[in-house]
């Protein structure tokens, strides 16, 4: 039963990782700063001096693609390269907790040393990041392929009704794809960190079976973390969209700073989570 | 007469640059050009009519009496036809040209094939081998005089010698304007697969541009008829349609007109369709395992939304009665696998009637036949035949989030659209492509906006109208021409963002210009003025001037037939305060020194600025711009610049502070698609619309988590 992911487990364990909960949050923040340079730069003068009130049908639409085309490439760079230093800054405080709370018996954590043997370990936590991508690449061209089989096979016999459920079904298996993959990757991620397990594919299969064994467990701790860190990310969007007060400068700071730091919060409690998954973890850990 | 009508741009231009700028114009600013004198090319156009034939002739110029049958076991139509022509072009001609156009399918060096390779529209390589062709095995005169030794192959537009889709059949004496001719045509056909709006997919048949056809007599500018084109298909003259067709036993027949009869010949059936006051005749015949039928009405009393016909009657200022539209048939030919969105597609094709019913006048014929092709066939849809129509679905349209889009809609407005706009209006879809498809593009844009602001498809989510289309004109490099022949664009893509965008938005523009009341009236002026004839650019622009009163040259020869781009500009705003003046002041002849307490006049105890706005002209199209100031204490006004120079500068002494500065600020000019410098402001706050970028970007960083 120790093995199994456990949400409290998360929440007992975030206060010594505040640390760990703050540097999320700045670097989340910092890594897309240049996509929003790019943005302000190619586009805060003339937005700026758009009137408050309507504009004419399609206009903001329009002016937006005539600002953002002609910094397209660089623009696409900077959240390229955004989107790929937040995948290797995860991957290492994911390396660095999980050889922390698995090699230490110590109760005080220090940032310096989760990114010590983050650092130390990263290229073996980033090839369990890799597998769980082909994983998903592989899933989605089988559903892929067999969605197009079924449109050119089945689907012009079936009756209507059918082909609503037919629709539904590939839309689950769609999501059922992509949060298997998800609760694979956390548990992987602390089964690598047991003993001196040098092979990312086999823990990330391991995670794989972890989570299927246990699939209500898995499942409600991913959602208890994972819904409130995605409805934060989304709460300064749908705030803006529907005050429009909120959407100047200062408010939409703070709002999206706390959103963010709220993000990291659950993000980080997610991944604590799935540490009894490791069963030493559990052990060394739980007073 | 292109370069006469150029020339009169010039007065235009004087007229306008005359006028007294700055000046507060009040009402409509754009009433200020001059009244169009119409008097003299009145008086030439109506000893032009005098000598023309009457609209009663033009109408019956051809009349088709054709037998034919479909063998699908090799994809080959037999038929034997005879066709009665009268020649109304007003010159004697001893030739006829014809258009065979299915051997625009017969292998990949036609015109047809060349252009589907170099656009990105659709490959050959789906036509799998199976090409399509036609061949006429007999010619002659109902006395038996044999004519296929005259028949010779004809390339007019790019002199392709692989290609067969024109031809010409001399004849052995003179047709004087106003006789009549007879040609008896034995012909035999391969339908290809379908690659492009006509052939065969499985047991589907489409079957369009199938017969030997009259091309269009000018007089004395010649025979007008084009090769089969990737982008073009669609110019001949009205006439009547008695068309009997042989195909399997019980199988489903659509097609242009309505049926006479149906009976048993043998192993198969028989079925006689007539069609008056057309110029084009297809059909589509397939297994009614494949297909469903449904034939249903549209019955004005159930069908006509009485909001539009409140809208309607106050955009065109008429009454009820002049309103009213008569019921008429509708058939729906829709896969059985499609049969849940037969609903749908009837109740776009109803609300297209009746728009277009309501604001051009009544659909003068008594059926309309759509047809949605089944999967496999799907480039034979979103097509339009004189009273049948394809449209496009895919089953899982019934279901969201597909069924949120308006594709539906969009189609089948569109192509009923052409009902109007190329089976009324019967335009030259080759030479002037804009007038088919991008009067319909703008009126299928005004039918769905009214569709969706009434909520009369409750069901659409997403409906792309003016903003998308003028999102699109904005990727045009360099600028295109509208009216260009349909063949003759550098890119493919050019084609659509002229025919379709660019003409559609420039419509929408006259609608800003002049008002939506004018230009829907001067529609359907243009509408009844020259349906059941071939007009031309000319024709829609006299049309819109009449109705309108208004001098339109300007507008038509910059951004139709001409490549001029909309773009204007707030260049620069400079405020300065008044009244803080120091140095020396020339006083009595003599200077003196200005200090502090001196104060030469009282004004500058309430403040003063010397304000200089300039406003710029970036584009090359030279026309009238309205440019909105707003003073700090809220006060607005408007100008309008002719914008003939280049730049304008308006010096004013205020005693407030210009606020904000916008060029265009209703958006009447849609053309214009550089918007951004459009607007100045003198305190700008914050970055605006650009709040939510921070938070898509979080969002976009949330989908790392998952693989790290
Ligand atoms: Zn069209």
């Amino acid at each position: 039963m120790d093995s199994q992911p456990s949400p409290l487990f998360g929440l007992r364990h975030l206060n010594e990782m505040w640390r760990v909960v703050l540097a999320v949050w700045l670097v989340t923040t910092a890594v897309f700063l240049p996509a929003r340079l790019v943005v302000l730069i190619a586009a805060a003068e003339a937005f700026a001096a758009l009137p408050d009130g309507s504009l004419p049908d399609g206009e903001l639409l329009l002016i937006t693609v005539e600002l953002v085309r002609p910094v397209w490439a660089p623009l696409a760079m900077a959240v390229l390269s955004g989107w790929l230093a937040l995948w290797a800054w995860t991957v290492l405080w994911h390396a660095g907790v999980v050889r922390w709370f698995v090699l230490s018996g110590r109760s005080g954590v220090r940032l310096t040393e989760i990114l010590g043997r983050g650092l130390l370990d990263w290229w073996r936590w980033a090839r369990l990041g890799l597998t769980s991508m082909g994983a998903l690449v592989l899933g989605a061209s089988v559903l892929w392929l067999a969605i197009g089989w079924a449109d050119d096979h089945v689907l012009e016999h079936v009756d209507d009704r059918l082909l609503g459920g037919f629709v539904a079904a590939a839309a689950a298996l769609s999501l059922a794809m992509v949060v298997l993959v998800w609760l694979a990757t956390l548990q992987g991620a602390w089964l690598l960190g047991v003993g001196n397990r040098r092979s990312a594919v086999l823990a990330w299969v391991d995670g794989l079976w972890g989570s299927l064994r246990h699939p209500v467990s898995s499942l409600v701790t991913l959602a208890l973390w994972s819904v409130p860190a995605l409805a934060a990310t989304a709460v300064p969007l749908l705030v803006g969209w529907h005050f429009e007060v909120l959407r100047s400068p200062l408010p939409s700071a703070v709002i999206d700073a706390a959103a963010g730091l709220f993000a990291a919060f659950c993000l980080v409690g997610l991944f604590l989570s799935f540490a009894p998954v490791t069963g030493r973890a559990a052990e060394n850990r739980v007073e | 007469m292109v370069n006469a009508m150029g020339r009169q741009l010039f007065p235009m231009i004087e007229a306008m640059s005359s006028l007294d700028f700055p000046s507060r114009i009040e009402g409509d600013p754009f009433r200020y050009t001059s009244r169009v004198r119409f008097t003299a090319a009145t008086m030439v156009l109506l000893a032009l009519a005098t000598a023309m034939p009457s609209a009663a002739q033009e109408r019956d110029v051809v009349d088709y009496d054709i037998e034919v049958a479909l063998d699908p076991a090799t994809h080959e139509l037999e038929g034997s036809m005879s066709v009665r022509w009268r020649n109304t072009g007003g010159a004697a001609t001893s030739e006829i040209w014809l258009h065979l156009y299915l051997n625009a399918f017969a292998g990949s060096e036609t015109t047809l094939m060349r252009e589907l390779e170099a656009g990105t529209l659709r490959s050959t390589e789906a036509i799998e081998r199976e090409w399509g062709w036609t061949r006429i095995t007999a010619l002659r005169l109902p006395d038996g005089t044999d004519l296929s030794s005259s028949l010779r192959f004809e390339r007019p537009d790019d002199g392709n010698e692989a290609d067969f889709s024109a031809a010409r059949v001399e004849l052995p004496r003179e047709v004087p304007p106003g006789e009549s001719v007879t040609l008896e045509i034995d012909f035999e056909a391969r339908l290809p697969r379908v690659v492009a709006r006509t052939g065969f997919a499985g047991d589907f048949y489409m079957i369009g541009q199938w017969f030997p056809k009259i091309a269009v007599f000018e007089g004395e500018r010649g025979w007008n008829c084009h090769q089969y084109h990737l982008t073009s298909e669609f110019f001949a003259d009205f006439g009547s349609y008695r068309v009997r067709m042989t195909i399997p036993r019980g199988w489903v027949l659509g097609a242009t007109g309505e049926q006479v009869s149906r009976a048993p010949v043998g192993t198969d059936d028989r079925v006689e369709f007539r069609a008056v006051d057309v110029h084009d005749f297809a059909w589509m015949t397939a297994p009614p395992e494949l297909m469903a039928v449904v034939e249903t009405d549209f019955e004005p009393g159930r069908d006509l939304p009485p909001e539009w016909l409140e809208r309607a009657g106050a955009r065109l200022d008429l009454g009820a009665a002049e309103l009213e539209l008569p019921p008429m048939k509708i058939r729906l030919l829709v896969p059985r696998s499609q049969e849940s969105l037969a609903p749908r597609m009837l109740r776009a094709a109803r609300l297209a009637i009746a728009w277009f019913g309501l604001h051009l006048g009544p659909y003068p014929q008594p059926q309309l036949t759509v047809v949605s092709p089944p999967p496999g066939a799907e480039e034979a849809g979103g097509m339009e035949y004189p009273t049948l129509i394809t449209t496009g679905a895919s089953r899982l349209s019934a279901f969201p989030p597909m069924s949120w889009s308006n594709a539906i809609e969009a189609v089948t407005v569109h192509e009923f659209g052409h009902q109007y706009f190329q089976g009324l209006l019967a335009s030259d879809e080759a030479e002037r492509a804009w007038l088919d498809e991008g009067l319909t593009t703008w009126a299928e844009n005004r039918c769905i906006g009214d569709i969706i602001a009434d909520r009369l498809a409750p069901e659409i989510r997403f409906a792309p109208t003016w903003g998308v289309e003028r999102l699109w004109l904005s990727f045009e490099d360099p600028p295109v021409t509208v009216d260009r022949r349909a063949w003759d664009f550098r890119r493919l893509m050019d084609y659509f963002l002229a025919s379709y965008t660019k003409s559609a938005v420039a419509v929408r523009t006259l609608e800003g210009l002049l008002g939506e009341e004018r230009v829907a009236r001067a529609m359907r002026a243009y509408f009844s003025t020259h349906r059941y004839r071939h007009p031309t650019g000319d024709d829609f622009q006299r049309a819109l001037e009449e109705a309108t009163g208004e001098e339109l040259e300007w507008f038509f020869a910059a951004a139709i037939r001409g490549d001029a781009t909309a773009d204007w500009a707030v260049l620069a705003v400079r405020q300065r305060e008044v009244g803080s003046t120091k140095g020396l002041e020339w006083r009595d002849g003599e200077w003196f020194e200005l200090d502090e307490t001196d104060e030469g006049n009282g004004e500058t105890d309430q403040g003063s600025w010397a304000v200089d706005v300039e406003i710029g002209r970036l584009g090359d199209l030279i026309g009238p711009v309205e440019v909105e100031l707003e003073w700090a204490d809220g006060r607005r006004e408007r100008r309008v610049w002719d914008s003939v120079q280049r730049w304008v500068r308006w010096s004013e002494a205020s005693d407030q502070r210009l606020a904000r500065v916008t060029v265009d600020p209703d958006g009447r000019w849609a053309l214009e698609t550089r918007r951004a410098d459009n607007y100045w402001r003198d305190e700008a706050t914050g970055s605006g619309p650009l709040w939510w970028v921070g938070g898509a970007l979080r969002m976009v960083g949330l989908l790392t988590v998952p693989w790290s």
